[in-house]
């Protein structure tokens, strides 16, 4: 046999194999094998891509069938329940989706470490007016913050506590109300304290569920008031 | 109906993580990928969770479709029929399974199958035909019914390394066909 030969003979071998995962007739150990080879051969990988547009015309034989509501359904909650990066987050509203809130409690979890900081850490927040408190996070990344509302001043304290900025963007923090549009409450930074203040008729709304959310928007924030997102990091708004 | 290329630009929206992109494209491409998933999987509930984690995986990867070179379609039902084929290999294999398998590969073609089948002929139904009855039925067994080696040897009743022989052969001989 010639060399000539035998890279034939590999050459056909490699391609028998490549038939037979995308015939799907391999156990799941050569699977698996194949996988590997995959993605490091491109030579493999150009094979399968062969195969798999050969026995494309075979898709036409197999009927479509509707798929029942709620694989939808389920879907969307795995894939949307929490502050997932969303490319249009003033269209699609996801978070006032029953999945979303159900989302929310992740972030309960969070909430009983805060409570923990609080009591600890500032003994004396109860009496200086703070009464709301919000854990931010997202499973997605790893921004987080805490913001408390002190109700006497107005004032919403944001507490940067993990993520990387994004360069040349800013983080806007957005008051939600249950079926009403995003408020923006203001700009938040990485500093320990910053206090975007929120207009007064907006505190009596707090006995509503209230969940507030950052999102990434241009330098100067949010273009017209209305929220581009992605959304970094959200939570419920409670009251201590 | 969406256009092969239509389904390509959700595809590229769908990687930039625009929800509304990845509704649409579920709304025109589901009931392909989940006939395709029952007919790997011949069991609904498997094939409604199937049908859920093969949509996890395309919002997660359709950022690789641009560099695959396939068609949208056939990429799509690539990440469904790899997904199911996964999920067929990792079951026991049972001798329930094992009749219920020969059961369903002598169900004969519904008429509008044997329309479809005899109006629009191409190449590779010529090709199909070049090769022994049992040969292509092995072949379209493994790739439409997910039959494994195994099955395919007991339906024959010939020893597996017999099986993977003939289908070898066959493969070689539809693809020197398909590129006539």
């Amino acid at each position: 046999m010639t060399d000539q030969d035998q890279n034939n003979f590999d050459e056909r071998d490699d391609d028998t194999l490549a038939a037979e995962y995308v015939l799907g007739v391999l156990d799941l150990k050569d699977r698996r094998e194949a996988e590997r080879r995959l993605q490091s051969d491109q030579v493999f990988a150009s094979l399968v891509r062969g195969w798999e547009n050969r026995f494309a015309d075979l898709n036409d034989d197999i009927d479509a069938v509707e798929p029942p509501e709620h694989v939808k359904q389920a879907l969307g909650d795995t894939l949307f329940s929490s502050s997932e990066n969303n490319a249009d987050v003033s269209k699609s509203f996801f978070w006032q989706t029953m999945g979303f809130w159900r989302g929310i409690s992740v972030v309960a979890v969070l909430l009983a470490v805060l409570f923990g900081y609080l009591a600890f850490d500032k003994p004396d927040r109860k009496e200086d007016g703070v009464s709301y408190v919000a854990s931010l996070s997202s499973k997605d990344n790893d921004h987080s913050y805490v913001t408390l509302f002190n109700e006497q001043t107005g004032e919403f304290i944001v507490r940067h506590i993990s993520g990387t900025p994004p360069a040349d963007k800013d983080l806007e923090l957005w008051l939600i109300v249950q079926g009403e549009k995003p408020v923006s409450i203001g700009l938040v930074g990485y500093e320990d304290k910053n206090k975007p203040a929120i207009p007064r008729e907006f505190v009596q709304e707090f006995d509503k569920d209230i969940l507030l959310a950052i999102t990434v928007e241009p330098k100067g924030g949010a273009p017209e008031g209305v929220a581009t997102g992605p959304i970094v990091a959200a939570g419920q708004l409670k009251n201590i | 109906m969406l256009t092969a290329d239509d389904i390509s630009k959700l595809l590229a929206q769908v990687a930039l993580r625009d929800r509304q992109a990845f509704d649409m494209l579920y709304e025109h491409t589901s009931a392909k990928l989940f006939g395709v998933l029952l007919r790997l999987l011949k069991d609904r509930p498997e094939a409604e969770d199937a049908l859920q984690e093969v949509y996890t995986k395309i919002w997660h990867k359709a950022d690789r479709y641009s560099s695959s070179g396939a068609s949208a379609m056939t990429w799509l039902i690539t990440i469904a029929r790899n997904h199911a084929i996964d999920r067929l290999r990792a079951r026991p294999a049972t001798a329930e399974s094992l009749e219920e398998a020969e059961t369903v590969a002598s169900k004969e073609r519904s008429p509008e199958e044997e329309a479809i089948a005899s109006s629009e002929r191409r190449k590779i139904d010529n090709c199909f035909d070049r090769l022994e009855e049992s040969k292509s039925a092995a072949v379209k067994g493994a790739y439409l019914e997910g039959y494994s080696y195994q099955e395919l040897a007991k339906q024959n009743d010939v020893p597996i390394n017999t099986m993977r022989t003939w289908l070898r052969r066959s493969l070689a001989k539809l693809k020197e066909c398909l590129e006539e």
